[in-house]
This record gives structure tokens, sequence and C-alpha cells, in this order.
């Protein structure tokens, strides 16, 4: 019996699938041929030495990148025909290693760019200040108020955003990426910068995504503590080569993995 | 005196076009003095043919629109320097087609552009001060609602970080380009109300050095603020009127107080003020916060 092609990576039930995604920087493969399925509803990671494509890979599912080769599918579309700014739009968004907010806008300001894309006020709605654009800027407010309490930062909505200490900053970050309600949220290095009773309330905050609002989160991180601690599944790649995916415990034993990260640095990738 | 007004708010709302551009989408721009000219002149030609001042004056922003989506479209794949080189050329392509295309424009000889005579006469300055003011203020107002609304977070957000402004949705193509648009037409309308406040066009008022004179106006008054786009046209306007006697030292004096508010105010007057504001609200919470803590002891 021939098998639908949505269970070809075994785990996936066909919510994001990358097949054969590779993409090379001036010679060198900064992914080859990786493959990974995310399941609907799960905390899906990927971890790896520096250098070993991580951001490179979700800057190709965002469309910021254009791969030399391979398929993403998201919800049975193919997202390679999307342009980057139309991704938000397919109800993916994502946060920044380093953060990204627009220095001179608010807190509040910030969280509302992430909104962009959502109401229909045309450009002269918008100038003359009519009725259609200034409901949506109303509406706007309050989602991005909401988005800030999720994160615990409404009393600080009013403030520059870049004004606020780094931990804060990426919370505001992860506001914005949460007030367009993604049904795929990219998360990329959310953990770095922040203190460790920042990270225990950051590991708390993304579990309670995935358990309330059914968010599925694609997560790269070097924390291993919020790797290991919140991740239903978890890949490992390698300079671009994915190398090893399974469960935490499959992960924290798999010997492959354990030599990527601790052992020979011989290998400077594979040139293409 | 009326008229230095006058001047001021034409200046002005050229001004307030390009800090639209410049200030918040982050594009250099150059050439503002050619999407100026395009308007004086389109208006001014069209009123010399026999058409209506209050119908020219929006045909004559209206072209100057055009020619900023035609400059804008093409400008989005350069940045910096190079779109700086780029609106310079084609402020400078403006100049000689001013000079050259006699037949339109009136070659080097210039253009009468005449004010409007219906419902009334506006001769006298004092009147057309009022369609001016009449015109001007709304341009601001609509200035002021684009700003302030999700289009104004997009320049912001493109010109502080285009990557993260394409993942938040916003096209870059779109709203570059619209930021020219928006720029130039702003331009054109202040050329339609030049041409009529002079009573006369001609190319020298349209060169590179009028294009800058325009950006060191929002630089001056401070980018991004609207407010100091004013500020800048009011210096760039009264100054020449003061030194008026000392014609011959008007440049110097230009250039040495645009290097000392690049030194002393490298924000414009605006960024100026709210550092002041700023600091003087640090120290009132200052103050209050050694008050809360004497007190409790």
């Amino acid at each position: 019996m021939h098998l639908p092609s949505t269970h070809e990576e075994g785990s996936g039930n066909g919510f994001l699938q990358v097949r054969n995604l590779s993409i090379c920087f001036g010679g060198l493969k900064a992914l080859n041929k990786v493959n990974f399925s995310v399941t609907e509803g799960q905390i899906f990671s990927i971890i790896g030495p520096n250098g070993a494509g991580k951001t490179t890979a979700l800057n190709v599912i965002t469309r910021l990148y254009e791969p030399d080769d391979g398929e993403i599918v998201f919800r049975e579309e193919e997202l390679l025909k999307v342009r980057a700014d139309q991704i938000i739009g397919k109800r993916i968004s994502r946060t920044f290693q380093n953060v990204g907010l627009f220095p001179g806008l608010t807190t509040l300001e910030n969280v509302m760019v992430g909104l962009h894309s959502s109401g229909g006020a045309g450009f002269f709605s918008s100038a003359l200040k009519l009725k259609a654009s200034r409901e949506e800027e109303a509406w706007k407010r309050i989602q991005a108020m909401e988005a800030l309490k999720l994160v615990n930062l409404e009393d600080q909505a009013s403030e520059v955003a870049t004004d606020l200490p780094f931990g804060q900053q990426k919370l505001v970050g992860l506001a914005r990426a949460l007030v367009s309600k993604p049904l795929l949220l990219i998360l990329d290095e959310p953990a770095s910068g922040l203190s460790p009773l920042e990270v225990g309330q950051l590991m708390d905050l993304i579990r309670r995504l995935r358990d309330e609002k059914g968010t599925t989160i694609l997560l790269v991180e070097h924390d291993m503590r919020v790797v290991m601690g919140i991740s239903n599944r978890i890949a490992v790649l390698n300079f671009g080569e994915k190398i090893a995916e399974g469960n935490p415990g499959e992960i924290r034993n798999n010997p492959l993995v354990v030599e990527a990260y601790l052992g020979e640095e011989e290998e400077t990738g594979q040139a293409c | 005196m009326i008229y230095i007004i006058s001047l001021v708010l034409v200046y002005s709302i050229a001004a307030v076009g390009l800090d639209i551009l410049m200030g918040y989408s982050g594009q250099v721009c150059f050439g503002q003095a050619g999407f100026v000219a395009v308007g004086a002149y389109t208006t001014a030609f069209l009123v010399k043919n026999g058409f209506s001042y209050w119908v020219s004056l929006p045909i004559g922003g209206i072209v100057a629109a055009l020619t900023g989506l035609m400059i804008g479209l093409p400008a989005i794949r350069i940045r910096g320097h190079y779109l700086a080189l780029a609106t310079m050329s084609f402020a400078y392509i403006i100049h000689l087609i001013l000079v050259h295309w006699e037949s339109v424009t009136g070659g080097p000889r210039g253009l009468i552009a005449a004010r409007p005579s219906w419902p009334f006469s506006f001769e006298k300055d004092k009147y057309f001060y009022f369609v001016i003011i009449f015109i001007v203020i709304p341009l601001f107002i609509v200035a002021r609602n684009i700003v302030k609304s999700k289009y104004g977070r997009a320049f912001l957000a493109i010109q502080k970080d285009e990557i993260v402004s394409k993942s938040m949705g916003i096209n870059l193509t779109i709203y570059k380009t619209l930021a020219f648009i928006v720029c130039s037409f702003y331009a054109g309308v202040a050329g339609g109300l030049y041409g009529p406040l002079i009573g006369f066009l001609d190319p020298l008022s349209f060169t590179i050095l009028d294009s800058a004179l325009y950006i060191m106006m929002i630089v001056l008054g401070g980018r991004g603020t609207l407010v100091g786009a004013f500020i800048g046209a009011a210096f760039f306007a009264i100054l020449p009127e003061v030194l008026r006697e000392a014609k011959k030292w008007q440049e110097l004096a230009f250039g040495l107080t645009f290097i000392c508010f690049l030194i002393f105010m490298p924000n414009g007057v605006m960024g100026f003020i709210r550092r002041y504001q700023v600091s003087f609200v640090e120290k009132i919470r200052e103050m209050e916060f050694l008050r809360h803590y004497f007190e409790e002891k």
C-alpha cells in the first residue's frame, strides 16, 4: 500500500515539512539535504554547535534566504513560492537572535508593527484618519497590550523599547511575534542573554503557549536546559547536515551528538 | 514680513515631505529641488495655457508624485551614498531640462507664474498668504496622520531594520516607493505655491544646492520629527533676510552655522529639545526619589 507523502518522515503530520533543503554560501554548504518534519502542537528544537546552520534553516523557512534546493511545505502549501513579507500572512512569525527591535518606537508600537499586515485600512484612510483606520489602530493597540500582558510587560508599554534591559527587549520581540497569533512560532535563541530566573520564566511561557494556545514552536537554542526541558522532539545539525533526530532522552545519549559537541574539530564543512 | 512667513511655509511643506522620506523611511534624497521644480513648472505651464490655478496646483503635485514614483521604483535597489548620487543626478537632469526645453519652461529666461484671479485677485501678498495657509496646514496634518499611522511605523521599521521589517510583513518595494511618492507630492505642491509667491520661475532656483538646502533644513530641525522640518525651513528662509546687508558673507554664515549645528546639536533642534526634556524629567524623578528616601529615614 502506498503511503501518503506526509508520513514519509515518520513523526510528522504534515504541519511543517522540510525536505532536502540545501543552501551554499560562497562555497560552503550551510545546509546540506536537511530533512525534518514538525508536528502540530509540539515544540521542535534544532540544536548544534556554532555555525551548524540552525539560524540559516530558520531564515530559509521564513524566506529571508533563497535555498539552492529543497522543499518546504507548511499546511500543504509550498512556502518557497511565498515572499518573505507574505510569511506572516501564512501565520508564521518569528523572533530574532539579536532581537531587532525598532529604536525610537515605544514598546507598544514595536509590538503593533507585528500586526502590520492585519487589517486593511488603506493609505488614504490612514492619511485622513478616517473611521476605518482609527478603528484598526484601536484594535491593534488592544491586541498589542494583550501580547505584552502575556510576557508581563504591560507596564513598559509606553517606554522606548530599546531603552529596556536586554532581557525585557527579548520579551518584547517575543510579544511582537505573538501578537499576530501565529500557528507556527519560530524562536531564534530566545534564552541567550537572559538571567537564569528569566530563562525559567521563558520556559514556562513557551510551554504555556503550546499547551494553552496550541501554538507549534520551532526553536533554535544553545541553552541545553531549555532545549532538554521543553522540547518534544529535537534535530541536531552539524556542519549543515542533520546528524540525529529524536526525543530529548534519545538525543542526550546519542554518541554522534556528543561527538559533535565535544569531539574532533577537524572537519571544516564540505565544499559545494 | 508676510512674504517671509509665506516663504517659510512653502519651504516647510517641501521639507516635511523630505522628512517623511529621509527622517522616516531612511532614504537619502538629494533631488528635492527637482521635485519642487516639476510641481512649480507644471502648475505655471498649465496656468499659462488657460487652466485655473486651483486645478493646476493639484495636477502639479500629482505630476511631481509620478516623477517620484519613476525615481523611487528603481531607487529601492540602492541605498546610502548610491541613492544620494542617483537622486542628485535626477536633480541635475531636471535642471538641464528647465534650461534647454525652452518651448515649455522658457529656458534661462524663465516662466511667469501668475497668481490665481478666481474667485478674486490674490495679487496682494496678504491674500496669497491665506491661500498658502489654507493648503499648508491640511498637508501638515495629513503628514502627521501618516507618520502616526501604521504607514509611519512601517517607514521607521524599514529605516531601522529591513530584514526584520520584511518578516513583519512589510513589503519593502511598496513602502519605499510610497515614501518617495509622498515626498515628491509634497515637493510638487510646494513648487506650485512657490511660483506664484515669487511671481517668476527661474532654473537657478532649482539647483542641486537648493536640494541640499532642504536636507540641511530637516537635519537642522531634527530628522523624523516633522516639526523640525518647519524649524529648519524657518531658519533657512529668515537667515538670508537677516544677512541681507552682508551678502558676500551669507554663504559662509550658512556653512558655519550648519557645521555648528552638526557639532552641537547632531539630532537637530527637536532632538536637542527632546534630550533636554528627558534629562529634565529624570532630574525631577531623581529629586522625588531622594525626597522619599530621606522622608523614610
